[in-house]
């Protein structure tokens, strides 16, 4: 499916480019003749990608093919002993499949969100029916459970806590009778890492530089925001501004070519997420006060990797594409003024990059859809 | 508001006041210190379990099932280090009263079957990055240590790992070269750290391409960075990013050039900034693994800090350096034993400052 020069599938290519007439000149991922001549257009906000029923569709039947397959299974567990079981359907009889726990939080999340955006949906029966099988009381309790054995503390957070947040709030939003149903099971686990992240966030005094920690508090700031829960949003945004109040991004920022989220827009996310729209507004042109400098290039423009031989490295290359993607679009809504041109070309021409690379490895078909409906829905 | 926490700041304050008399390697010290990995090297659980399950019946496969001579440790890295000090003090120190221990420990765990099987895990599917990188540097460096061994049994133990060694180099060689940018997370992941303890490697067993490819990269990525003021390390990190730089242009540059880049690198280091390089990291939850990290990078600023004092030689720096090295040290010598999600990992640390308190020890 892939090939070792920087190409992602010819299929996911030619669906793309039938699909939507996009070029991928800027990210280098096509070669060949045939594509040269249109190469020479250049990417516009107008070609921006979005979601479609056939996109939809095709996300939640990569998610329920993975999501149903109990192994492959990384259990990241700190084992007690030979008597501490590792049964991923044991320990996580909602979130397992789909590899690991925090993958498959995120792609339950994913299908619950495209049952409610897309009502037609060729999954809808399969989506149901997994809910209803795995949404009990017993199952929700031995994943509650599950926390409260020793070491266990950073099992999934902060990430696959924030997912968690957000499929509860999906379900509420989808509000028929079952979903509110199933958001009354699920309940009890969002409020034990409700509980858990406010027993957490007093012991954080700074942040480093990384963006997973922030990007997981935005989610639960979306979370707060979207359930009207002003508490926990206070609280969030009290640890958020004690961490990047006055940061501003210097001179030489730098991304790690293994890290799958973009530091500095997670950060600038988190903010927009606690913080007002005027004030962060104001907070913003601080922190990233010329987009258009030349050292700032690194953190628009998307990363071209000419060696895709390694899964590791090509799955955090593809993945720090879409959420940059995703977060510099989100940026250019809250904001104004001549650098949303920027934000806004640079959010498309990482889409595009990363979106093509779906189907390239079955890493990319668990860990990319959800980062990519996050982008086209504008989460 | 510069990256850490109030009390963290205070906490340095109140250290900047006097001079702090750091901890010495003694007998005694290596004594404690071997006594503590002794105590988890063989200690199959908790283990932090990540190995990939392929169906149910892998669900009864303990550690050891994986990996006959790392299962111990918490975490098989941690538990190569800890081998690395076992090796190191028992060679450094060899009236210790542990030694029997010592030398009966490694020479069970080192045996050329259980080396073969070592390796084949990385050829196991989903397994060929298990580690990568931090866990194969820590490899190499363990490898290093045996090959200054002298008596027949040691010769014997590097000869039976050398297999493994080699085949870790070439792996880390190749992941070096492919790597499109450098981790600088002060993690696991840390490039420039992971760098440095391979180039010891390199040296010691003349694997010129894995030198001659971590020079290359480190100059390539490192030669016109500066440090950053805001933050050098996350609330999860144990090792210090911008010293961890320092560690391995320092020995990628001769020295001269080396002194050059420094003051592009950190130029006001004379006045103790960034001043985020001189807080002292506060643990606010030691029985939590994440947060527990923050001891380690109190030790690694202590080594990296004492290591470029003497490379600086006769230098105002070298006393600044000296000073708060010191102080990382006290801060962090005392924390290597008492909670395990510490104890299975921090000695070595310890160690490694300890040492470049001293000065150099082949």
């Amino acid at each position: 499916m892939i090939d070792n020069h920087g190409r992602c599938s010819s299929g996911a290519i030619r669906s793309l480019i039938g699909r939507r007439g996009l070029l991928l000149s800027a990210t280098g991922m096509i070669g060949g003749a045939a594509l040269s001549r249109a190469m020479a257009r250049p990417l516009e906000p107008s070609m921006a990608p979005a979601m479609d029923v056939s996109r939809a569709e095709q996300f939640a039947r990569l998610a329920l093919s993975w999501i149903n397959r109990a192994y492959p299974a990384s259990p990241a567990q700190v084992r007690l002993g030979t008597d501490d079981p590792l049964s991923p359907r044991l320990n996580h009889p909602v979130f397992h499949g789909c590899f690991d726990w925090n993958t498959s939080v995120a792609n339950h999340w994913m299908i619950a969100r495209l049952l409610r955006t897309y009502p037609g949906l060729g999954q809808a029966a399969g989506i149901t029916s997994r809910f209803r099988e795995v949404l009990t009381e017993e199952n929700i309790a031995a994943e509650i459970a599950y926390f409260a054995k020793p070491n266990r503390q950073s099992f999934g957070r902060p990430g696959g806590w924030g997912y968690v947040m957000m499929l509860s709030a999906e379900f509420a939003r989808l509000g028929t009778p079952e979903a509110v149903n199933w958001q009354g099971l699920l309940q009890p686990l969002v409020d034990e890492l409700r509980r858990r992240t406010l027993d957490f966030l007093p012991k954080l005094g700074f942040a480093g530089r990384g963006g997973t920690m922030p990007s997981g508090f935005a989610m639960m700031a979306e979370y707060a925001r979207q359930r009207h829960d002003e508490e926990f949003l206070a609280t969030l945004r009290r640890h958020a501004l004690l961490w990047y109040e006055n940061r501003t991004i210097e001179g030489h920022p730098q991304v790690g070519g293994e890290e799958s989220m973009p530091a500095e827009w997670a950060v600038a996310d988190l903010m927009r997420r606690v913080l007002g729209q005027d004030r962060f507004v104001s907070w913003f042109s601080r922190y990233a006060p010329n987009l258009a400098a030349d050292h700032m290039k690194i953190l628009l423009e998307p990363f071209v990797l000419r060696d895709r031989g390694d899964w590791r490295i090509t799955l955090a290359n593809d993945l720090m594409n879409v959420n940059r993607g995703w977060l510099l679009d989100r940026l250019a809504d809250a904001l104004s003024g001549t650098g949303v041109r920027i934000l806004r070309r640079a959010a498309v021409r990482n889409l595009v990059a990363g979106l093509s690379c779906v189907e390239d490895s079955e890493y990319s078909e668990r860990a990319l859809p959800p980062r990519v409906l996050l982008a086209l829905h504008k989460v | 508001m510069v990256g850490q926490s109030p009390q963290s700041r205070n906490a340095a304050e109140k250290a900047n006041d006097r001079r702090v008399p750091a901890p010495t390697l003694s007998g005694e010290e290596a004594a404690r210190l071997v006594e503590i990995a002794l105590g988890h090297v063989g200690k199959e659980f908790p283990y932090f379990q990540g190995e990939v399950m392929f169906g149910p019946e892998d669900l009864k496969r303990t550690p050891r099932d994986y990996h006959p001579i790392f299962y111990g440790s918490f975490d098989w890295h941690s538990c190569v280090h800890g081998y690395w000090l076992l090796a190191r003090l028992n060679r450094l120190y060899p009236e210790l009263p542990q030694r029997a221990d010592t030398v009966r420990q490694i020479d069970q765990a080192l045996t050329p079957a259980k080396v073969a099987e070592e390796i084949s895990f990385f050829a196991r599917e989903y397994s060929e990055d298990f580690e990568r990188p931090y866990g194969w540097a820590w490899l190499l460096k363990l490898a290093t240590e045996l090959n200054h061994y002298e008596d027949p049994q040691g010769r014997s133990w590097a000869t039976t790992i050398a297999p493994m060694a080699t085949y870790l180099a070439a792996k880390l060689a190749d992941y070096v070269g492919r790597l499109p940018r450098p981790t600088r997370e002060g993690t696991h992941a840390n490039t420039a750290f992971n760098m440095a303890l391979a180039l010891d490697y390199a040296e010691s067993a003349g694997d010129f391409r894995l030198k001659e490819r971590i020079r290359r990269r480190a100059l390539e990525w490192f030669l016109h960075d500066v440090a950053p003021t805001e933050f050098d390390y996350g609330p999860s990190d144990f090792l210090s990013p911008t010293m961890m730089e320092v560690e391995v242009m320092r020995r990628v540059m001769p020295i001269g050039a080396f002194k050059g880049w420094l003051r592009q690198f950190l130029p006001r280091l004379a006045d103790e900034q960034p001043r985020v390089l001189f807080d002292v990291a506060v643990v606010t939850d030691p029985t939590d693994g994440n947060l527990a990290h923050l001891d380690g990078v109190n030790l690694a600023r202590a080594w990296s800090m004492y290591n470029l004092a003497r490379t600086l030689g006769d230098d105002p720096r070298s006393a600044v350096l000296r000073r708060h090295a010191d102080i990382y040290l006290a801060a962090g010598a005392g924390k290597v034993s008492g909670h395990y999600m510490s104890e299975h990992w921090l000695s070595t640390y310890a160690l490694l400052a300890l040492e470049a308190a001293e000065g150099p020890v082949q």
